[in-house]
């Protein structure tokens, strides 16, 4: 067995609130949302691991904190066997040239100033990836690699399209040659048409490259096309892991199973069922007790509200945070 | 019967700099008394435009409303004053917006923003306007409304307030409610408990629902009939089984194909090539036909207009014949 790329091992990320008057009157401390509450977490090389969750379960400050763009609390991530949560700068530099991440929106995530070759020879020549005299032409290996043209180098990021500012920062990310790729929402924000685009580039590259990727999307089926394995997240946990056949057709955690429940089909049959979870995910400053989706579960019961559940091994590659993991179908899906 | 909204041959341009665009382009819809009527699309297509088109939303310039008409319950929208416009907007006729953060006042109570409507026309009192409110909200799904009647948006997640934009919507009882993408700002179980409530209240009140998604799937488990909006144009319209099972317009079946299935399957993705248009530089022909896998030399120059091909299933394609060989 070879050691993983990259493993989380018991992973917090805390964020400070305000204190308010009242809570300073009343000697209470400042309150702290665990954003990230003990994630663990492993991905192979060569693999992609799909991470979903809702909004406010904490997907996006975990790929952060891999890449170490926040500081956990506590906690260990190891890249290649090095911690990064403890890196030095120089340390960070290097892994930096080994990771990179896409971000969600290639609206803010590109300087409106630089043109599209501008923005990439930044890269090359920051992390000194090619000689001075080669970044031209490898600037244009990489626009061509990310399926832009070479009329595309001299434009600026406001006359491109939502896909095409996708594929440069695509490029940007590809031009350290890293050997894994953290995506958040890498096609979110696009159209229909031009997601498919850039989720069949993704997946190019990948065999191509040979590359290494955490995929995080709130969107099930968009996750289900790209990856092996799959993490469900639910306010700052992942409480379900296992391969995409295993999450899709034996999900054990009730959360998972009505997040599959809620997506729509592309079925012309009009709806009669209700919707199987209700309410909201709950604030990240005041988690509940015991199971934290207790609040929300179609199938709590007394044991729920008091006692956190315990991982449940249900195969090799399956576990569950839940405590009738152990029993299939808990809910119909 | 009559039905309920008529839209005929309307068309709105846009003045811009760079000259004038046709943001709606002979557009023509019904919509019957009682019915879900969706409409799918991308950004750019027109969709948000027709809803504030209808309303009278629309501001005046930049965009000019060219010609045709739309008929609401007899009266034609484009011809009716300010004033019977905005009498109009806060009873028969409804409107839900994407972006629930920013439809309601973020100092004002939620019961006093969703009562408005009734105290503006004069209906009702406070003390009665307040009871509404706590109807409403109740019937919305909101648990304990007598309590949190008089907090402020910023207390409520965006789930509880787009349910809180539903029953400002519901207050002076609409015939008709447009609802804008009601649920894209939305995670999936939040989308999941408002679709299933708006379903239900249409079939409790008999309200007609115009619901506008880019989600294909949104669309087929809600709507009734659906139409598809591509550069300005209906460009398919048809009960919705026959618009998933029997497409007539490339684009439908572009859209349906390209879209990743929550079954599983289908290996890969077949994107729709190229970008969608722009509104500033369009041909004479047929604006999809750039992207198109069976246009033909004559696409480009011959403009389409929507055709009845079956009772009640429109299509905007010259060679609808050739779109079941992409399925």
């Amino acid at each position: 067995m070879t050691e993983p790329l990259l493993k989380v091992e018991n992973l917090v990320v805390e964020f400070p609130g305000r204190r308010r008057l009242v809570d300073w009157l009343g000697g209470r401390p400042r309150p702290v949302a665990r954003v990230i509450d003990g994630v663990d977490l492993t991905i192979d090389r060569h693999e992609t691991l799909g991470l979903v969750g809702e909004s406010g379960s904490g997907k996006t400050t975990l790929g952060r904190a891999i890449l170490r763009l926040v500081r956990p609390s506590a906690g260990r991530v190891l890249f290649e066997g090095r911690d990064i949560a403890r890196a030095d700068a120089e340390g960070l530099r290097g892994l930096r040239r080994r990771l990179q991440m896409v971000f969600q929106n290639p609206h803010s995530s590109l300087n409106p100033r630089f043109t599209v070759s501008a923005a990439i020879a930044e890269v090359l020549r920051f992390h000194r990836i090619v000689p001075e005299g080669d970044i031209g032409a490898e600037t244009a290996r990489l626009l061509s690699l990310v399926g832009l043209g070479s009329e595309m180098a001299g434009r600026y990021p406001r006359s491109l399209s939502g896909g095409q500012r996708q594929r440069v920062g695509l490029a940007r990310a590809l031009a350290v040659r890293p050997s894994m790729l953290v995506l958040d929402e890498p096609v979110a924000a696009l159209d229909v048409s031009i997601q498919a685009q850039v989720l069949n580039l993704l997946n190019d590259l990948r065999g191509e490259l040979g590359l290494t990727m955490l995929f995080i999307a709130h969107e099930m089926s968009v996750v289900r096309h790209m990856s092996r394995r799959i993490a469900v997240m639910y306010l700052g946990r992942i409480v379900e892991t296992g391969t995409t056949d295993e999450i899709f057709g034996n999900a054990r955690h009730p959360y998972t199973q009505g997040l599959l429940g809620a997506v729509p089909r592309l079925e012309p049959v009009k709806r009669r069922r209700q919707a199987m979870l209700q309410g909201d995910v709950p604030s990240p400053y005041a988690i509940p007790a015991g199971c934290r989706f207790h609040t929300r579960c179609p199938r709590a019961e007394d044991i729920c509200r008091r006692v956190a559940p315990p991982r449940v091994r249900v195969s090799a590659t399956h576990e569950a945070e839940c405590h009738f993991a152990g029993s299939p179908s808990v809910v119909p899906a | 019967m009559a039905p309920l909204l008529a839209i005929e041959d309307l068309v709105v341009e846009f003045r811009t700099r760079g000259g004038r665009i046709v943001a709606l382009n002979h557009v023509f819809l019904t919509v019957q008394a009682g019915e879900t009527l969706g409409i799918v699309g991308e950004s750019g297509s027109g969709k948000s435009v027709l809803c504030r088109t209808i309303l009278r939303l629309l501001p005046t310039p930049p965009a000019e409303i060219k010609g045709g008409r739309v008929m609401f319950d007899g009266e034609d929208l484009l011809d009716a004053p300010e004033a019977r416009l905005r009498q109009l907007r806060g009873t028969a006729l409804a409107m839900i917006s994407q972006n629930p953060a920013t439809a309601l006042n973020p100092v004002w109570p939620i019961g006093d923003q969703i009562t408005e409507g009734l105290r503006v026309h004069g209906r009702i009192g406070r003390r009665e306007a307040r009871k509404r409110a706590v109807e409403l909200l109740r019937r919305v799904g909101i648990p304990s409304p007598e309590l949190r009647v008089d907090e402020y948006p910023h207390q409520w997640s965006g789930g509880m307030v787009q349910r809180a934009v539903i029953a400002m919507a519901l207050a002076g009882g609409p015939k008709l409610i447009l609802a804008d993408e009601p649920t894209t700002a939305l995670d999936v179980t939040i989308q999941d408990q408002i679709l299933a409530l708006l379903l239900d209240l249409q079939a409790a009140s008999g309200m007609a629902l115009v619901l506008v998604s880019h989600d294909m799937a949104v669309v087929a488990e809600t709507s009734d009939r659906v139409a598809v909006m591509y550069a300005g144009r209906i460009v398919e319209l048809a009960d919705t089984r026959t618009i998933f099972r029997e497409p007539r317009h490339p684009y439908t079946v572009g859209l349906m194909q390209s879209i990743p299935r929550i079954e599983g399957g289908a290996g890969r993705l077949r994107p729709i090539p190229g970008q969608p248009p722009s509104l500033a530089d369009l041909g004479p022909g047929c604006p999809f036909q750039p992207r198109c896998a069976v246009a033909s030399p004559d696409c480009a120059t011959t403009p389409v207009a929507p055709v009845e091909i079956a009772p009640g299933h429109w299509s905007a394609c010259l060679h609808p014949e050739r779109v079941g060989a992409l399925l």
